[in-house]
Formats: structure tokens, sequence, C-alpha cells
């Protein structure tokens, strides 16, 4: 039996320190846990995440992962079970445009639906923001990023800029000891997500001593595929409330494939740019049909015709043309 | 006239034990610094009456202005 005879209570903060001796007493304690159920908020989130993000199976899974590992972390912490507050900060590698800064603003959130941040907003900061050019310049700017940030999550793109080893007058080694001291201090208030190329972050972590070792969470975002590609080109189109035809989803097809193997390709960025151009030439493409008498209708407006995204001219320097046939 | 503006809420089942509402001025983190700028507790709302001078003191206080030398 509980101290003093008392059956103990699901909700109680206190827990006899010594579990080994009573726990099958606490068996029979049921625990309300109605935030693992469905239709919660973290629910809500992390559906929104899956509706947003084409494919990147491996990360919703690393996320649903992180927020069981939370939920069931803060009803421990209602027992009395937890007490210190965990390690968030993250690692987030793969290529541009994988959805890493997508990602890192819904873990913002996530966090701040479980009760780990007080307010869940997204601060994006790279070396310039917080890298000063003259001695004393490089503090106040790092300082206030972390103040902007606090509370919610700070994300660091491609991180390993901030610290220039070959530059022994680089200002970037004060804002690294800044941000780690803040990383330890203020674990409880701020979430650092350390973002990058998978390999310049791995040296990064062994550049830095006692980087790595705040890191508690690795998150690793793999291209897209063809395919996915083309499932992030028709999320984009029908969110813009537009619509490819058929021709214009071979032309799409055909120019990322090709898109993909040369320099520079930037995965969901690319296609976004590439859905960009299509609009930019549908309008000029509308625009001048209008004017030569054409009738307008409804489904112009929203249809973008292969002709639209082949769009050569436009790939190479800029609208060089209307038509970019 | 003057609008009762909820900036946050004391839970202490949370882990971090208070979350903002999004209201607060941008940069506020400390619920007892939005004290400090004028705004109060209603049981376990952090409530503020005139929001534009509660962030207007905390500008100040941010150093977004420049201090005065006199």
């Amino acid at each position: 039996m509980a101290a003093g005879g008392e059956r103990p209570s699901g909700g109680a903060r206190s827990f006899p320190p010594d579990l080994a001796d009573s726990a099958g007493l606490w068996e029979e304690v049921v625990v309300e846990a109605p935030e693992l159920l469905e239709g919660g908020p973290v629910e809500e989130v992390l559906g929104r995440l899956d509706r947003e993000l084409v494919a990147l199976h491996e990360v919703k899974r690393r996320l649903r992962e992180l927020a069981a590992l939370l939920l069931v972390g803060r009803l421990r912490r209602r027992l009395g079970l937890e007490t210190a507050s965990p390690t968030l900060h993250m690692c987030f590698t793969g290529n541009p445009g994988t959805g890493k800064t997508t990602v890192a603003m819904r873990m913002g959130e996530l966090l701040y639906e479980l009760g780990y941040v007080r307010k869940g907003h997204l601060v994006v900061a790279s070396r310039e923001d917080l890298v000063g050019q003259y001695v004393g310049h490089t503090a106040p700017r790092t300082r206030e990023v972390l103040r902007r940030a606090m509370g919610g999550v700070l994300f660091i793109d491609e991180a390993y800029n901030i610290y220039r080893l070959d530059n022994e007058r680089d200002y970037g080694q004060e804002a690294v000891e800044l941000l780690l001291q803040t990383m330890e201090s203020e674990r409880g208030n701020l979430v650092v997500i350390l973002a990058g190329y998978r390999d310049r972050m791995e040296r990064f972590f062994s550049d830095v001593p006692g980087l790595g070792s705040r890191i508690a969470h690795h998150v690793d975002f793999p291209d897209y595929s063809l395919g996915e590609l083309m499932a992030i080109a028709r999320l984009m189109t029908r969110e813009h409330r537009y619509r490819l035809s058929e021709e214009a989803e071979a032309a799409l097809r055909e120019h990322l494939r090709r898109r993909m193997r040369r320099p520079g390709f930037a995965n969901g960025r690319s296609v976004r740019n590439a859905l960009d151009r299509a609009r930019m030439r549908q309008a000029v493409r509308i625009y001048e049909a209008v004017r030569r008498g054409r009738r307008l209708t409804a489904g112009d407006l929203f249809t973008i015709a292969g002709e639209d995204v082949e769009g050569r001219g436009l790939e190479r320097g800029g609208a060089r043309g209307g038509r970019g046939r | 006239m003057s609008e009762r503006v909820v900036l946050g809420w004391r839970d202490d089942d949370l882990p971090v034990g208070f979350r903002w509402s999004g209201r607060e001025p941008v940069g506020l983190y400390e619920p007892a610094l939005a004290e400090f700028l004028g705004a109060v507790w209603e049981g376990r709302e952090l409530v503020a009456y005139d929001l534009p001078a509660l962030a207007h003191a905390f500008e100040h206080l941010a150093d977004v202005y420049v201090s005065d030398p006199d």
C-alpha cells in the first residue's frame, strides 16, 4: 500500500522514489491521458504535415516517434516520474528544397501543442544574422537572434557557415560559443535546429567540440524521386488554384527529369520555380491571346498548358521572349 | 474602451507551465516581464488592458530605441 495506507492517485505529483518496492501497486492506478487520443491538437499538426509534405515517410515517422515520446514524457511528469527538461535540439540534414524549413516550422507548432515551448514560433537565421564584421559586433547580433527565438525554434540554415575554421580572425567562433552556452542554459526555453548538407554538418560537429553532444535528434531528409516531385507539383498547383493539363504534366515531368541531373537542383524549390515560370508564361500567353481578340474563359485562367511549362528560354537567362518555345 | 487581451495562460500540466497566446509583442518571453510592463493575472490568464502601451514599453526595454543620453 502507498505511504499512509492511501491508494495512489493518477493525478498525484508525488511518487515513491523506489519503484521496485511498489511497482505492482501502481499497476492498478488509472492515468487519464486524453492527449493520447485521436483528434487532439498534436494529431492536427502531424496531419497538416502529412498533407503539406509529399513522401518523407521516414521524417514523418521520426516526428511521430518524438511526439509520442514527449506526450508520454508529459504524463510521466504529471506523476513526478520526470523532472528534467528533455534535450530537444536537433540536426536536419539534406539537400536544398527537401522540406527542412517546413518541418522545422511544424516542429515549433508541435512542441507548442505538447507544452514543451511557450510560443512555438520559428526564427530562421544564417551566418549573416549571427556573425558581425568587426570586434564587438557578433555578440549583440547573436544575442538578438537568440532573444527573438526564445520560446520557439531557432533554425540555423547551413549552420557550418557560422564557423570558419580556416580563418582564425573569423568572428564566427564567438557566435558558436554563445550558441552553445544558450543551448545548454536555456534548454527548456529554446529549441535549436541546425541544418545543412549531411557531410558538412558531420564535419562541423567534429570541428566544434561539445556541439554534437548537445543535439538529441538527427533527421535526414532524402532527395525526392521524380514521381514525388510530380506529386509536389500537383499539390502546389492545387494550392494556387491552377490545373496542369495532360500536356503540361508530361512537359513538367520531362523538364524535372532533365533538371534533376543538372547542378543547382533544389528538389521542391526547383518544382516551385518551374511552376512560377509556368504561371508567368501562362499569364503572358493569355494576355497576348486576348489582345489578339480571343475570347477568354474561366478555364483559361486556371489551366497551365504544355507550352507554358517547357520554358527553355526562361530557364537559361530570365524572361527571354514571351512564349519561350 | 480598453480592449482585454489574453497574452497567455498558466497551465501546470505543461512542461513549460505557461503558454503565450500569440498576441504578445514579438520577443517578449518572460511572463514576469509582461507583469512588470503592466499585464495582470486574472486566474490562469495573463491579461493586458493596454496592449499598445505594453508593446511600446517593451520595445524601449529591448533597446529598439536609442537611449536618451541625458
